[in-house]
């Protein structure tokens, strides 16, 4: 059974191989440490941050720690104006050229909802 | 602002592409590309398919729960009616993985039948694949358009290569050499010896100790072929005879085949045998039951050679009517220099060989007192041979001198 505890110890290594370059790929591309800012609270309990989530943006997104952490949007309303925010919300204009298909055609949803504005106003005030 | 989404959530990430990655290797591990896997020998690589199966999923489980742990919004709502189709996707794949692995494991306990299971294998494993793939598609947004798109196509021909190279261009290959029953031989112990001849005139050329894939009674291509070792000597590669003891559905039907009747052979595979310790001051075999089949190849072969070092076997059986080949075993130890240990289970009253099973005592008794040099080669029931392994590692044998093949890989 020697060849079997050899293949146990390879597979093994294997994985452990694979799971260090994952640790190191992503090192990699967290490498100059962005500063983990404190997530800002969110600005104001209103229609907009409701929008926020039941229209599913923080599956992909948060806002204040509310949401997926790997794309906060925090701040977001200092970088970008209404139009882009617009554009990005429901993966129109610029966004669409940017954005991966699939993800600009689940943004869509967007486009017709009746918060859409409110939730245009929540992104404007995150301004830190 | 950095590429980086955060390390955990990036680290997440790459463990599903590698996870992904990992379980695509699992199809080609298994399409038994022969000269990719002859330096190894195949056992170790479905032996690492196994083991692999396990890790990958345990890096595929990691990569659901730090996404669990760390950003739950990222999963957004379980119920697919809500969810987006690729995350369903994604948490069916998970779920299929499971099933595969543990069906795996679990399929002696559950007594599932094999053919049956290797079907329902490669399906599920398919069919996981499939919706982990559809998965990434709909949720990886890491790659850029350009690498995306060389990985995809790199990927696609790889996927295309490897199923026309186990599903056609294999069985083409094997079907094009059919090989004629020319025989089927009685032996003891319920084994039949299938005796093969090739009508173009075509060989084998084997080392001893080696087996082939046998499809009889099925096309090549309906990929229902069972392995078994080659028994007779790498002498005569024209006539190819495999002992077969009956032990389920197909090895049932070996004693009804007539002559005449077309059967296939893929191989040869492995590493057992003689062969690749050609330096070795001389060989011990330990043979249980039919473990006896690639032992003896070695033994016809090396006799065919003219052979002259010492050697010994170790032969144990439960009874004396059923040890296969003893007729032939004492024929071959007076053209060499072979000395027989039979041990019984279930020994006859006048019966002075040994008794029980082939363990630490029998071995010191018969053995020489240079037995660290010689090179050992084991053939049995996998508790058979751990325990002679155990035992040999006990009287001082390093363990790189001791080759053990198994009969039940799955
Ligand atoms: C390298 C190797 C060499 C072998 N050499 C011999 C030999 O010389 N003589 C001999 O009698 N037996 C040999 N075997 C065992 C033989 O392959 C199985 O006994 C046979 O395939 C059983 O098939 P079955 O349908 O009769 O039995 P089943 O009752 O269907 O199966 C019994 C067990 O055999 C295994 N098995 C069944 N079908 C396959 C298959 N297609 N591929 C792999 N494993 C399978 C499974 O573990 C299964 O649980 C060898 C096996 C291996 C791996
Ligand atoms: C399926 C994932 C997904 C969903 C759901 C999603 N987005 Fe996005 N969003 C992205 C991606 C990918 C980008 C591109 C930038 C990036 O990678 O962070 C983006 C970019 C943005 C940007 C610009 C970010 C910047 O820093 O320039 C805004 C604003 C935004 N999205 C708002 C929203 C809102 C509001 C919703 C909910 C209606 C939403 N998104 C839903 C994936 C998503």
């Amino acid at each position: 059974m020697l060849r079997q505890t050899r293949a146990k110890w390879l597979a093994l290594a294997t994985a452990l191989l694979v799971a260090l370059m994952a640790a190191v790929f992503a090192a990699l591309r967290n490498a100059p440490r962005a500063p983990e800012r404190a997530p800002a609270s969110a600005p104001g309990s209103d229609a907009g941050r409701r929008a926020f989530e039941h229209l599913g943006c923080t599956m992909c997104h948060s806002i204040g720690g509310v949401g997926n952490p790997a794309s906060r949007l925090d701040g977001v309303g200092k970088r970008l104006d209404r139009g882009e925010l617009r554009a990005w919300t429901t993966g129109t204009g610029i966004a669409a050229e940017r954005l991966p298909a699939g993800i600009s055609r689940r943004k869509a949803a967007a486009r017709d909802d009746p918060q859409l504005e409110a939730l245009l106003d929540y992104l404007e005030r995150s301004k830190q | 602002m950095s590429a980086g989404r955060g390390f955990t959530w990036d680290f997440a990430m790459a463990l599903g592409y590698a996870g992904l990655a990992m379980l695509g290797v699992q199809f080609a591990l298994t399409a038994r590309f022969r000269r990719a896997t002859a330096p190894f020998g195949i056992d170790i690589v479905y032996y690492f398919h196994r083991y692999l199966a396990v890790f990958a999923l345990a890096i595929v489980c990691a990569h659901y729960a730090i996404v669990r742990l760390y950003g739950p919004a990222a999963l957004g709502s379980a119920d697919p009616r809500i969810a987006p189709a690729y995350m369903t996707a994604g948490r069916l794949a998970l779920l299929l993985f499971v099933a595969v692995v543990a069906l795996a494991l679990a399929r002696r306990a559950l007594r599932l039948e094999y053919e049956l299971w290797r079907v329902t294998h490669a399906f599920l494993a398919t069919a996981a694949y499939a919706l982990a793939l559809w998965h990434l598609l709909g949720a990886g947004g890491y790659l850029d358009s350009l690498w995306k798109e060389a990985l995809w196509a790199g990927y696609g021909a790889f996927w295309v290569v490897l199923i026309a190279y186990v599903r056609l261009v294999r069985p083409f290959r094997v079907a094009r050499s059919p090989w004629r029953v020319a025989a089927v031989r009685p032996e003891r112990g319920r084994v039949w010896t299938l005796v093969l001849e090739s009508p173009s005139g075509a060989r084998l050329q084997f080392a001893p100790g080696q087996f082939a894939w046998l499809s009889l009674g099925v096309s090549p291509f309906a990929m229902r072929e069972h392995p078994f070792s080659i028994a007779s000597s790498a002498a005569r590669p024209e006539r190819i005879e495999l002992s077969i003891k009956e032990l389920g559905d197909f090895t049932a039907t070996i004693k009804d085949v007539k002559p005449g009747e077309t059967a296939w052979l893929e191989g040869p595979h492995g590493t057992f045998g003689v062969d690749l310790r050609p330096q070795a001051p001389g060989y011990v075999f330990v043979a249980g039951g039919i473990g006896i089949a690639p032992i003896m190849s070695v033994l016809r072969t090396l006799a065919d050679r003219g052979e002259r070092r010492p050697l010994v076997l170790f032969y144990g059986n439960r009874v004396w009517e059923r040890v296969a080949f003893r007729e032939e075993l004492d024929s071959l130890a007076r053209r060499l220099d072979l000395r027989i240990v039979h041990a019984l289970l279930e020994p006859p009253q006048e019966w002075s060989g040994e008794r029980g099973y082939i363990g630490r005592e029998v071995l010191e008794r018969h053995l020489p007192a240079a037995r660290a040099q010689l090179e050992y080669f084991l053939c049995g029931p996998t508790p058979m041979t751990l325990a002679v392994e155990r035992a040999l590692a006990g009287l001082g044998v390093p363990a790189a001198r001791v080759h053990s093949e198994i009969f039940e890989w799955a």
